[in-house]
């Protein structure tokens, strides 16, 4: 169970809501000026604070694996290139991540379905009172929370979701969205892929600013900007509805006739078949597939997953095929609803 | 004056903090200001300060090289990486990263949470002022059977916060 099992508000838009905390604890420098004891001295500290999570290691676990942990958006891949003993702590529904040894001693990010960043939030500042009873952390009055890097002091709170902008990508408007999402010291960027080049039309909407700026304040911000955005995308898919239905249906319904049937898929083409079909069932143009289902595609068809699922005893893999066959199973559950003529 | 925390000292520098919804000054001297987390030197972190010690970096510069005593981060290597060694850089080099902290953020002043054990002693402080201040006033009016026992209450409530 993981959360692109649950569809949450806003679900056909907002896949998830996301809250991550940098904190560092006050006795050790950060990482990079640290000795391999004491890293090993906070991960002890935070294995034991939250001993009630599973910890899995980084530093010792295969690539593959560790890139599905990146692909299922429960490490950041900075976490995959560090050296010494670093890991992550997860918790049993994997909503909750602790990153031990990334930039800062601790990340601790909370993850939720659907349209929910102020859940996230709270999520993530309970697990850090848990962690600051462990050992101080480091606290400035004037600098708040002290970070490795100067962009996260403060609060060291960066709230983010994940957005399927399909209508908004096709109308060129991501890169206007960019610059006024900058000015309210916000940023969007692709999910897989860099920039505007996003695939599959997903997006990750997130603060930039951390620093004299209140934890809620930021959230409810991140809430009006992506409520506004969520509007304008709703009524472009409205609007070419009305205009184009003919266009939208064979779109839609093409892509899952292609996802139900094919034997190879690459990333770039699932991707953007899925988008299509995501886009289908939340316009009624497809009917039959859960969002769910989507929304569990989208991230284990991805490599790292994919070979991790295959187990590891598998020598030979065939990436693209596995990913037709997982697309396979769900498109074919695709219905099309009759159309009066 | 002796400053008003420790009580021992000569009070060096006046602040004025906002207790509730008044502000109140504070005479302290230079270790409590500095424990206390005020930025001493001026007491008003002001704009056109920031800019003047950004304008003076290079200067400073030239003269030695500064070096963390928690880390060993040099400034070259922050300013390199972008990212600091240990929480104490940021004090280390607090007067060529405000400037850039400013720029990043558009202020230097956090809002929002603390660990606990800040908020806890942060009320104490508050009620340690709004006694303090009370105390104050006593004297003024020459009531000191009311001075003394604020003066208790101050020393109990100093005693706790050391503890
Ligand atoms: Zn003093
Ligand atoms: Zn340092």
């Amino acid at each position: 169970m993981s959360f692109y099992d649950q569809i949450g508000a806003e679900g056909e838009i907002v896949v998830s809501s996301r809250a991550r905390l940098a904190r560092n604890f006050t006795e050790y420098p950060f990482p990079g000026h640290m000795t391999e004891r004491e890293e090993q001295l906070v991960l002890d500290l935070a294995k034991g604070a939250l001993d009630h999570y599973t910890y899995l290691p980084v530093n010792t676990m295969s690539p593959m694996n560790a890139s599905a942990l990146v692909e299922r958006h429960l490490v950041s891949r900075e976490l995959l290139s560090g050296t010494g003993p670093r890991g992550v702590l997860l918790s049993e529904d994997e909503s909750i991540s602790v990153m031990v040894g990334e930039e800062d001693h601790v990340r601790i990010q909370a993850l939720c379905a659907g349209f929910a960043p102020e859940t996230a939030l709270k999520q993530a500042l309970e697990v850090d009172r848990i962690l600051e009873q462990a050992a101080p952390y480091a606290f400035d009055r004037k600098l708040g929370y002290l970070t490795k890097c100067p962009t996260n002091l403060g609060t060291g709170l960066r709230a983010g979701v994940m957005v399927h902008l399909p209508m908004l990508t096709e109308q060129g408007a991501i890169r206007d969205l960019m610059a006024s999402l900058n000015k309210l010291g916000f940023i969007i960027r692709g999910l897989y892929g860099e920039g505007t080049a996003a695939q599959g039309d997903l997006y990750q909407i997130s603060n930039q600013v951390t620093l004299g700026i209140a934890e809620e304040e930021i959230v409810s911000r991140l809430e009006q900007v992506v409520g506004s955005i969520l509007t304008k995308e709703e009524e472009l898919r409205r609007q070419y509805q009305k205009m184009y239905p003919m266009r939208l249906m064979d779109r839609c319904q093409r892509a899952a006739g292609l996802l139900a049937t094919a034997r190879i898929l690459t990333q770039p083409e699932a991707m953007k078949l899925c988008s299509h079909v995501r886009l289908g069932l939340s316009c009624g143009c497809l009917k039959g597939i859960p969002m769910a289902e989507m929304n569990r595609l989208l991230f284990e068809m991805q490599p790292g997953c994919l070979v991790s699922q295959a187990g590891e005893e598998r020598t030979y893999l065939n990436l693209d095929q596995m990913r037709a066959d997982m697309a396979r199973q769900i498109a074919q559950k695709a219905v099309l609803p009759l159309i009066e003529s | 004056m002796k400053c008003q925390h420790c009580g021992n000292n000569e009070a060096e520098y006046q602040y004025t903090i906002t207790v509730g919804n008044h502000q109140i000054e504070r005479y302290l001297c230079s270790v409590c200001a500095k424990q206390l987390g005020y930025k001493t030197g001026n007491a008003d972190l002001s704009f056109d300060q920031l800019f003047s010690d950004f304008l003076n970096t290079k200067v400073q510069k030239q003269a030695s090289e500064v070096v963390c005593p928690r880390c060993g981060s040099t400034w070259a290597e922050i300013q390199g990486s972008g990212k600091v060694g240990c929480a104490e850089c940021y004090q280390t080099f607090s007067d060529r990263l405000l400037p850039y902290v400013q720029k990043i953020h558009g202020t230097v002043v956090h809002v929002g949470r603390a660990p606990q054990a800040e908020t806890v002693a942060r009320k104490a402080e508050g009620i340690l002022s709004r006694l303090q201040a009370q105390l104050d006033a006593a004297v003024e009016e020459q009531n000191y059977e009311q001075a003394a026992i604020y003066r208790d209450e101050i020393r109990a409530l100093k005693g706790g916060m050391e503890q």
